[in-house]
């Protein structure tokens, strides 16, 4: 029964990691840019539910997602000079921004947090089965999964889903076929923005203390996932999100209490493991691996 | 000429070094402080050069090398009368030793070193992203373990009373030992060898190179090198806590690195002191300080928020770092540029 | 005098220290085929390279019925009319055959016509229609490479640049692509191919230009008798 319930949560845990590697590997995959700096979409997100704090809510939510929207639009914006720089490089700056985006967050309100107070009626919980679940867990589920499956509608049957895959697959030739590259990078920071968005708002429910690294929290094991499924396809990319958000929670229910503090330790050991048995991804079939090369 | 620049490239870096100390010996208490830590920062920054910088694969995990040199150092090296009743998880053997400064800073080296072998006889078959996230996840699992196994580590505690013994001939004869070695392996066969398989890791290979082992031997010195300067670090500081070694110290070593120039040791020997250099200012700042008839006190945060953005600004106009990633060169007679 | 829809005047490629190609002049008309042939290294693959943009030329002009388009970025040539078939397979692998095809449909600058075009293609290479679902990584070197043709044509090209498209296939392969190269050029389009093999080139092209090191040394009609020593001595200097 405890499994049960941690099964459950997991799920909706795992959902919210999806979108966000999604979001990552949407990126990367046209600019071949890991962005350190998503986790503070989230954030800057977050706090603008704050401060709509009394708001009616339709307003909390579209000003919410157009902040989210808008601070995505900028770093591409920021990101333009790093195309002619070394990989490397390119991980420090993106780093850089997420750590200057953290500072002047606490510079600006603090570190102790204040509470968010966003659908806090979701937060109460319904007996089914002897399962204790929260409505926010059902909406976390509905709304991701609706996300998800909408996100990949669009890359699939939209035209402009279509020309990102494209650019993300072999930018070169896809120019050569008239892909415009620029406006689909500029798309491709958008939708990862809308879904980054989308995730602040489930995520300011079940943690309403909004701090400064309120988004970096979720980032930092979306974008391991990201690395473990499977960097540079969506699919896999979305896939290792999911296991990670998944397997936190599973791990921290199945282990011992007295051993609970050691949950990073058994995560990155599994992390390192996966690693170094399938560079390529977990998620990436053995054949899509080489064709790569 | 070739001898006289090679002589120069440890030389005058090291003059630098001596200048830096020998100024900041004649400041108020405060401001030697700073300068003693930006030092010992140059050490470990120059302990990460070791390895990204020769093998061109970014590492997010040295800080744990670090991390076990400052509290191998600090633990062995902390009065046993108090330890025991602070820690009393501790295992006794730890609890009740007591070790003497030299011995406790080549422990923090030699713990520095195995740890860093054994984590990277698996994690250097890795490149590219996923040799980032191993190493990252090697640094969350080395914050985890220290902060929670109180058998070995202080816990949430603070680490205190750790003899502040670094002071500034100890500082700046530590960083200079760093550097010395450092550019000792950057000469040697070795280093060679591992700057080859950063150029082309193909044809290095097709050589003869076994990429794997010279990027262990490279790993293994930065985390000897490493575990010495997180002594030095502990020693400076007196106390310490398991998130003074942890991602705020990753960020700010890396920004160095980069922002001085991955591939040169002069590179991570400049970029250590112009942002330490800066960091140290800012925290003086932020403490508040008197300019003229009016006190300027800058709120907190402003450091790293400024750190950022320098940062990030030049990495955008200088990609290569502030030395363009050479070595720094000789003075009188400038090479043409090709 | 009207101007050929694509002119090439005195293009030069260096990378870096290494000059590829070097004061290369020529034109190619609607309706006409003009082949460009040299050894391995010559500097063809950088001449088609300049001209669709994906690298700078450091001399030289190119224009696209009249109108300058060096400077232009490659997505922009592109949809003025110039499609380039790249020497190696380049499908999408982990796309669809179909997904491909539409790709090439979203290169038009005029949609209308697109489903005529479709049909077209579908009947010039019938596989594209049998395997339309399948992964075209999936596909044979051969089939990939008719793939390949018919995504060019469907974005509708003025002007058709294709690098050594025989290049490993097989003979009945090869005969399927050079037949509809013929029901292109009969369209209209200018078609420059690159060839390594001079005799493959000269057979169907209106006039065949050979190149060594980065520079025109000869230019041989349609038909012409090739003599070993001559070939020899053009190709290799
Ligand atoms: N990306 C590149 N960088 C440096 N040199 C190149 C590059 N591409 C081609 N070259 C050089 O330019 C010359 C012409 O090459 P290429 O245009 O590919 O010739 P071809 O297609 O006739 O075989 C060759 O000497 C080749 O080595
Ligand atoms: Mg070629």
């Amino acid at each position: 029964m405890i499994y049960l319930q941690a099964f459950v949560d997991a799920v909706a845990l795992g959902t919210l990691f999806a979108l966000v590697a999604m979001g990552i590997g949407l990126v990367f995959g046209v600019i071949r840019l890991v962005n350190f700096a998503h986790g503070e979409l989230l954030t800057a997100g977050a706090y603008a539910l704050l401060f709509t704090k009394g708001m009616p809510l339709p307003v909390r939510i579209v000003v919410s997602l157009a902040v989210v929207v808008a601070l995505s639009a900028l770093m591409e914006f920021i990101y333009r000079p790093l195309r002619t720089v070394s990989p490397a490089t390119v991980l420090i700056a993106t780093f850089a921004v997420s750590f200057l985006l953290q500072n002047a967050a606490l510079l600006a309100f603090g570190t102790q947090g204040e509470n968010v107070e966003f659908l806090t009626e979701l937060n109460t919980a319904f007996v089914v089965g002897g399962l204790r679940i929260r409505w926010i867990t059902v909406v976390g589920l509905v709304v991701g999964g609706l996300t998800l499956a909408a996100t990949g509608w669009v890359l699939r049957r939209t035209d402009a889903g279509l020309q990102m895959r494209a650019a993300a697959a072999d930018v070169q030739m896809a120019r050569l076929l008239g892909v415009p590259v620029r406006r689909v990078v500029v798309m491709a920071f958008l939708v990862a923005g809308l879904l980054a968005g989308i995730v602040t708002l489930v995520l300011a429910v079940q943690r309403p203390l909004i701090t400064p690294t309120f988004g970096f929290q979720v980032m930092i094991p979306a974008l391991v996932g990201v690395v473990v499924g499977g960097l540079d396809r969506l699919v896999p990319a979305a896939l290792g999100g999911f296991a990670v958000g998944f397997a936190t929670v599973m791990l921290s229910s199945i282990l011992p209490g007295a051993q609970r503090v050691f949950l990073n330790t058994v995560l990155f050991v599994l992390v390192i493991t996966i690693l170094l048995l399938k560079p390529d991804g977990l998620f990436v079939g053995r054949r899509r691996a080489v064709e790569r090369v | 000429m070739r001898r006289r620049l090679a002589v120069w490239h440890l030389l005058g870096p090291s003059l630098l070094v001596v200048a830096v100390a020998a100024v900041g010996t004649t400041t108020s208490p405060t401001i030697q402080f700073q300068v003693r830590s930006v030092l010992v920062t140059a050490a470990i920054v120059v302990s990460l050069y070791v390895f990204v910088g020769n093998s061109g694969v970014i590492s997010f995990g040295h800080v744990s090398f670090v991390a076990v040199g400052a509290f191998a150092a600090g633990i062995a090296s902390a009065p046993a009368e108090v330890k025991p009743s602070t820690f009393p998880k501790m295992l006794p053997f730890l609890a009740n030793l007591e070790i003497g400064n030299v011995e406790s800073l080549l422990l923090a080296a030699l713990v520095g070193a195995i740890y860093a072998f054994w984590v990277g006889i698996p994690l250097m078959r890795l490149s590219g992203l996923s040799a980032g996230i191993a190493t990252f996840a090697v640094l969350i699992i080395t914050h985890n373990v220290i902060r929670n196994w109180e058998a070995i580590g202080p816990g949430a505690k603070t680490l205190a009373l750790v003899p502040p013994t670094t002071g500034f001939l100890q500082a700046t004869v530590g960083l200079l030992i760093v550097m010395a070695i450092a550019y000792g392996y950057q000469r040697s066969r070795w280093g060679r060898r591992l700057r080859a398989t950063r150029e082309d890791p193909l044809a290095a290979q097709a050589s003869g190179i076994e990429v794997h082992r010279e990027r262990l031997i490279a790993f293994t010195l930065s985390g000897a090198l490493a575990g010495f300067a997180g002594g030095l670090f502990v020693h400076l500081l007196g106390s310490i806590t398991t998130e003074q070694v942890f991602l705020d110290l990753t960020f700010v070593t890396l920004a160095m690195l980069v922002v001085g120039g991955i591939g040169s040791m002069w590179g991570a020997l400049i970029g250590a002191l112009f942002i330490a250099g800066l960091n140290a200012f800012l925290v003086e700042l932020e403490k508040g300080v008197v300019l003229g008839a009016r006190e300027l006190d800058l709120p907190s945060g402003t450091r790293l928020l400024t750190l950022g953005v320098i940062m990030f600004v030049v990495l955008v106009t200088r990609p290569e770092g502030l030395t363009g990633g050479r070595e720094l060169s000789w003075p009188i007679r400038r090479r043409r540029r090709v | 005098m009207a101007e050929v829809l694509l002119r090439v005047d005195g293009l030069s490629v260096r990378y870096g220290a290494v000059s590829a190609v070097e004061e290369v002049g020529f034109g190619v008309d609607g309706g006409e085929v003009v082949g460009l042939v040299g050894a391995n290294g010559a500097g063809k693959s950088s001449t088609l390279l300049a001209i669709t943009g994906v690298v700078r030329p450091q001399a030289g002009d190119v224009r696209l019925g009249g109108e300058s388009i060096v400077g232009w970025s490659t997505e922009r040539i592109a949809r003025a009319g110039i499609a380039l078939v790249p020497e190696g397979r380049h499908v999408f692998s982990s796309f669809t055959v179909e997904e491909n095809l539409r790709l090439g449909l979203l290169g038009r600058a005029d949609p209308a016509g697109a489903e005529d075009d479709l049909a077209w293609v579908r009947e010039l290479f019938p596989v594209v229609a049998e395997r339309a679902d399948e992964f075209a990584g999936h596909l044979s070197g051969g089939q990939q490479q008719m793939l390949v043709i018919a995504r060019a044509l469907l974005s509708r090209p003025r002007v058709l640049l294709l690098d050594e498209p025989s290049l490993g296939l097989a003979p009945s392969v090869v005969e399927t692509v050079f037949s509809a190269l013929e029901q292109v050029r009969e369209r209209g389009v200018a078609i420059l191919l690159v060839e390594q093999r001079a005799h493959v080139a000269v057979a169907f092209a209106d006039r065949t230009h050979v190149m060594r090191s980065g520079r025109l040394v000869m230019t041989l009609d349609r038909g012409h008798r090739i003599d070993v020593d001559e070939m020899a001595e053009a190709y290799f200097g």
